[in-house]
């Protein structure tokens, strides 16, 4: 089936499996391999991405459900300045996630920044969708604060520009 | 060239009037919710059937709707685990409040939906057992004479005898009932992860209202998630004649006669799901032990 | 030459495995659906060239042929147009298989023996103590998914794949389809790989790949998840002590179970010999590792050769035994321990007062003493399963890379060149971490050429490479690093008598060393855990370290890396992590020349060692038994209710 839809800024017209997965999609037609896994049902929780802005695991996203949606991969995230922040906060904890988890920990960590999700158990209950153990639950805590501080500094500098 | 060969056809109903049209033209077509446990089946990718039919229900308006009154919500099949949690946390009952938290990220969260937790194939969620606890009624949508007729239903009336949810050929649930419930014990736990460890998972949803020593209307579910729902009309009856507080020997009591009737149900349950059900068991009863003994008396 | 792929996923084969799914027996037959042109299957005959993979002395086959020695042993291959056809067809295929009756041993060392002193008489005063440490075999399928794609432009044929020895995997495609050496050219994928996954497998992939590609004439991708497989231990002590708990004499007898196919038993052996030799003084001590084989997938490194797992014993056999004593493990230590170790043939006699200072640190910021006298005390009160928590302490030092003798057998090497132009050129395949690059370029710069680190120049990849070995044991970072650094320090003289091109080919391991190890970096781990009464799932609730290493590039990736270890350990054994977990670390800089430890090696087995003590606490010394989980606790726990 022929799938319209726009993956890291580009508008692409996929000729597709209907209920091929995203992550599949992402992996063999837009050559991310390195930043999204598919794991056959395992629940690694190493695919996450942004479908209109929301985190998702893209193995669960079928082809026709991508029709019109805007998808945001790591590989184009990590040139925004979200990421910045996210880094940011990384620098500033003293910890980071290891490179298997990188990609999909920070996707999920900018979406609980995006919406300032602040509410420890609701953080940690996001972020054990990623099953690797590298990161421990205070400082996964700890960067999410930090990533919201720096997020809400930087929206009062853009607003105070004339 | 795959795509040629198995691509799987994909119908977007608007309504329920076009579904029905669909589902008579196509009457072995899958249905599609949000796709969370179709699509973490090991092999779901890629389909097994050749030129399968798949009705995606997302584009049902009808199905998307949520409305409320002082007794009771009223969820469209494809409300979402997080649009419930997100409309109805402060009015909800606890136990389902509880149960959605469970299942842990919105990553899942926002894509499973009430109706697809329900109507799992060969594998039994959590949440049926939690909306059977409160009692919950169905709106079952089914073909009769080639129309699309609708009836409500206890979701215990759906229950087989395998402990599993069976709805009538080319059935669908468009609508779930859920009472706001005046209980004041509402407990859910779950213990394992049902989609990783199915032979060890268990949970537990149990509601009743604690008067004085005695329990009114309780009712108790256990979900093991690769066998199925138990809930027995029985086992809420030996809670009913229960005095709180239980000491040791009335609690081996309860744990023999309840593990009959789990046993009756069920035989192939692990030793540790046993050992787990047992646990959760004796964790409520403790508490209504601690809840008998503390409630102020005008409370009590 | 092409950098990498430049052709349409439209015109290439995709390759899937079939796993066999019982090991110990034969191929009775092998249903295939009917396949056209666009299909290929591969079986073992179907290898032009050798149907083996060679390494570290070692063979083992590519595909399987005949017989199958090990359940998730590849069967066969199958490249369809897409992999959709490749997946829906390999759910077709039926292998049919017999029992063999006579499995075939494979060739294993024997078991290596060393010790030193004759046993004492036993005058009555000698108390003997037997302890037990047993590690059951691990098997998970990685779930990460990795491809190798090959594909051939005019006379070169090209390999993508992630890989922690490209060597290996250019080897072993030459050897299995006689593609001379000089016309394979590599391309490196970046990887992670936390138990070693990526050291035998792209190699067996690759050479698929090739096979798949020669006979179609397409370029062909194969993916498939890595596996993680872990040996099974079992290590026996009986150690003698006089009437003040004093350690006199000590046997000690580890079996090693590698599956099927040995790997590197020699080293493992070498490996494990240096982790069980005790920290304190012992009149007489006898030791003997054997490697045994079983129809089970061959393990692989795991991030450890053996040393993690038998300092994890010795650390267990040293609580134990002070349990038996009715001594707090930490304190008993302190008794037992001298200030400097023993000099062995596979350890130098090294100061204790560091690990002595990482032992301090860690106890007292625990309050371990305390807490596992309390446990101690509540569990004779509540009797056996009735008080479910249990902390454990470990502590030693670190090694790193391959032993003394096996870096002389293999010769792995690498060359630095002073230019003409005055640049510094440095031969070698150990070119997969960016980060790692860069640190040696301004070490070798400041050497040679200071202030330009921009002129040493790592060649890349191509077929003079010099194989500078696998990277694992933190080898390529660790022991390497000192090595670049001795070699720049001669080429900066050198360069200076002799006339440019200075060339100077350095050994790729530490040869100079009296013992087959090096001591450094030092460490102690305390863990406490505590099993759920209603679900018997064993949750780690805190973690203590303390380690201390010679020099500290980078705190921040150094602290990172040992929690990450940590975390990976208790994961991988069973300890679910809950929400309240915490974990502490500090580390310090000693400041001394000695060279960098695999902090992974050493932090595995600490938390290793830490781990079984608390849950020998726990639940019981007979029943620890690593990795454990919910549904054996419940089985110890039904057994001794009835």
């Amino acid at each position: 089936m022929k799938i319209d839809c726009t993956i890291d800024g580009k508008t692409l017209t996929l000729s597709l499996n209907s209920d091929k997965p995203l992550s599949l999609i992402l992996r063999e037609n837009m050559g991310e391999e390195g930043s999204v896994n598919h794991c056959s049902g395992a629940m690694c929780g190493l695919c996450a991405v942004l479908v209109d802005g929301k985190a998702m695991l893209s193995c669960m996203v079928p082809a026709f459900e991508i029709r019109g949606k805007t998808v945001v991969t790591f590989e184009s995230f990590r040139r925004t300045r979200g990421m910045r922040d996210i880094e940011k906060a990384y620098e500033s904890v003293g910890a980071y996630p290891c490179p298997d988890c990188y990609a999909s920990r920070t996707i999920i960590f900018e979406s609980l920044i995006d919406e300032a999700i602040t509410d420890k158990e609701q953080i940690l209950r996001e972020l054990a969708m990623v099953r690797c153990p590298c990161m421990d639950p205070e400082d996964e805590i700890m960067i999410v604060q930090r990533g919201i501080e720096l997020r809400r500094k930087r929206n009062v500098r853009r607003s105070q520009l004339p | 060239m795959y795509e040629g060969l198995s691509s799987p056809n994909i119908h977007t109903p608007a309504n329920l009037s076009e579904y029905a049209s669909i589902i008579l033209h196509y009457p072995a077509s899958s249905l599609w919710a949000g796709g969370t446990f179709i699509m973490s089946r090991p092999d779901s990718y890629p389909s097994r059937r050749m030129n399968a039919e798949i009705i995606y229900l997302g584009e049902i308006e009808e199905l998307h709707r949520f409305q409320r009154n002082d007794r009771f919500a009223e969820f469209g099949a494809m409300v979402t685990l997080d649009e419930i949690l997100n409309t109805g946390k402060a009015v909800l009952p606890k136990v389902l409040i509880e149960n959605i938290e469970s299942i842990g990220s919105r990553l899942i969260t926002r894509r499973a939906t009430i109706g697809g937790t329900i109507c799992t194939e060969g594998f039994t969620t959590s949440f049926p057992g939690t909306l059977i606890a409160l009692d919950a009624m169905a709106e079952v949508r089914f073909i009769k004479k080639k129309r699309l007729h609708s009836r409500w239903m206890q979701l215990t009336r759906l229950l087989d005898r395998n402990g599993r949810i069976m709805l009538p050929p080319q059935g669908m649930i468009s609508r779930v009932r859920i009472a706001f419930t005046e209980k004041n014990c509402q407990y859910f736990t779950r213990i394992g992860s049902f989609m990783l460890e199915p032979d060890e998972a268990v949970s537990a949803a149990f509601t009743g209202t604690l008067d004085q020593d005695i329990l009114l209307n309780p009712r108790i579910s256990f979900t093991y998630p690769s066998i199925g729902i138990c809930y027995s009309r029985d086992i809420d009856n030996i809670f009913s004649s229960l005095r709180f507080p239980l000491d040791e020997t009335e609690l081996g009591n309860l744990e023999g006669m309840v593990f009959t009737f789990i046993d009756s149900f069920f035989q192939g349950l692990s030793e540790l799901q046993k050992v787990r059900t047992a646990g959760i068991l004796r964790s409520i009863i403790e508490d209504l032990n601690v809840r008998a003994l503390t409630l102020p008396s005008d409370e009590a | 030459m092409a950098d990498s792929k430049n052709f349409s996923r439209y015109n290439m084969r995709c390759g899937l495995l079939l796993h066999a799914s019982e090991g110990g027996v034969r191929i009775s037959d092998l249903v295939l659906p009917p396949l056209d042109a666009r299909y290929l299957v591969l079986t073992g005959s179907d290898i032009p060239g050798s149907n083996e993979i060679s390494f570290l002395g070692r063979t083992m086959p590519i595909i399987a042929k005949e017989t199958v020695s090990y359940p998730g042993q590849i069967v066969l291959a199958l490249f369809a147009p897409d992999y959709e056809s490749a997946s829906l067809l390999m759910r077709e295929i039926s292998v049919k298989t017999e029992p063999i009756e006579d499995l075939a041993e494979p060739d294993l060392p024997d078991s290596l023996e060393y010790g030193w002193g004759e046993a004492p008489e036993d005058d009555g005063n000698l108390k003997e103590i037997d302890t037990e440490f047993r590690l059951r075999r691990i098997y998970q399928r990685n779930s990460r998914l990795y491809t190798v794609t090959a594909w051939m432009e005019g006379a070169n044929m090209h390999i993508e794949a992630p890989t922690e020895w490209m060597e290996l995997v250019r080897s072993t495609v030459e050897r299995a389809t006689g593609y001379p050496r000089r016309s394979i050219v590599m391309h490196a994928l970046p990887y992670t790989a936390k138990h070693d996954e990526y050291l035998l497998d792209p190699a067996v992939l690759a050479a698929i790949a090739a096979t798949a590609t020669i006979r179609t004439g397409l370029p062909s991708e194969i993916r498939s998840d890595g596996v993680f497989s872990r040996p099974e231990i079992i290590v026996r002590r009986s150690i003698s002590v006089d009437g003040d708990g004093k350690p006199i004499a000590e046997r000690v007898q580890m079996t090693v179970d590698q599956g099927a196919f040995a790997f590197a038993p020699e080293e493992y052996q070498r490996q494990a010999m240096a982790g069980l030799i005790p920290p304190y003084p012992l009149k007489s001590y006898h030791a003997s590792v054997r490697i045994a084989s079983s129809p089970n997938h061959p393990a692989a490194f795991c991030g450890s050769l053996g040393y993690s797992e038998a300092l994890a014993s010795t650390e267990y056999h040293i609580s134990r035994v002070a349990s038996l004593l009715d001594r707090t493990p930490s304190l008993y230590r302190a008794s037992i321990e001298k200030d400097k170790r023993k000099f062995t043939d596979y350890i130098p006699g090294f100061e204790l007062d560091e690990v002595k200072k990482c032992l301090r640190e860690a106890d007292d910021a625990s309050s371990y003493d305390r807490k596992w006298s309390a446990d101690t005390f509540q569990k004779e009160d509540f009797g056996i399963l009735g008080y479910l928590r249990g902390i454990g302490i470990a502590s030693g030092a670190g090694i790193s890379g391959f032993s003394t003798t096996l870096s002389k057998e293999l010769g792995f090497s690498a060359m630095m060149t002073y230019t003409q132009k005055g640049n510094v050129t440095i031969n070698t395949s150990a070119l997969q971490h960016h980060g790692t690059i860069s640190s040696w370029k301004k070490r070798i710069a400041g050497r040679i050429i200071p202030g330009r680190p921009d002129d040493v120049v790592f060649l890349s990849h191509g077929p003079d490479t010099i194989d500078t070995g696998p990277d694992v044991l933190s080898r390529l970072v660790a022991s390497f690093t000192p090595q670049l650094e001795s070699a720049a320090r001669r080429l900066s003289v050198l360069k200076d008598s002799e006339k440019a091109p200075v060339s100077l080919r350095f050994d790729a391991e530490n040869t100079s060393y009296p013992c087959e190890f090096e001591n450094s970096g030092y460490g102690s781990v305390v863990c406490g855990i505590r099993i759920d009464r209603s679900s018997m799932i064993p949750m780690a609730m805190e973690v203590w370290g303390s380690f201390a290493f010679p020099s500290i590039m980078d705190r921040i990736s150094l602290i990172n890396s040992i929690r990450r270890t940590i975390l990976l350990t208790l994961r991988e054994n069973g300890i679910s992590i809950p929400l309240s977990f915490r974990m502490h670390i500090s580390i310090r800089e000693t400041g001394t020349d000695d060279t960098v430890s695999s902090v992974q090696q050493l932090a595995r087995g600490l938390t290793l060692g830490a781990l079984m003590n608390a849950l020998a606490q726990a639940i019981g010394s007979r029943a620890a038994e690593l990795p454990v989980s919910a549904g054996e606790i419940e089985k110890l726990y039904r057994e001794r209710q009835e």
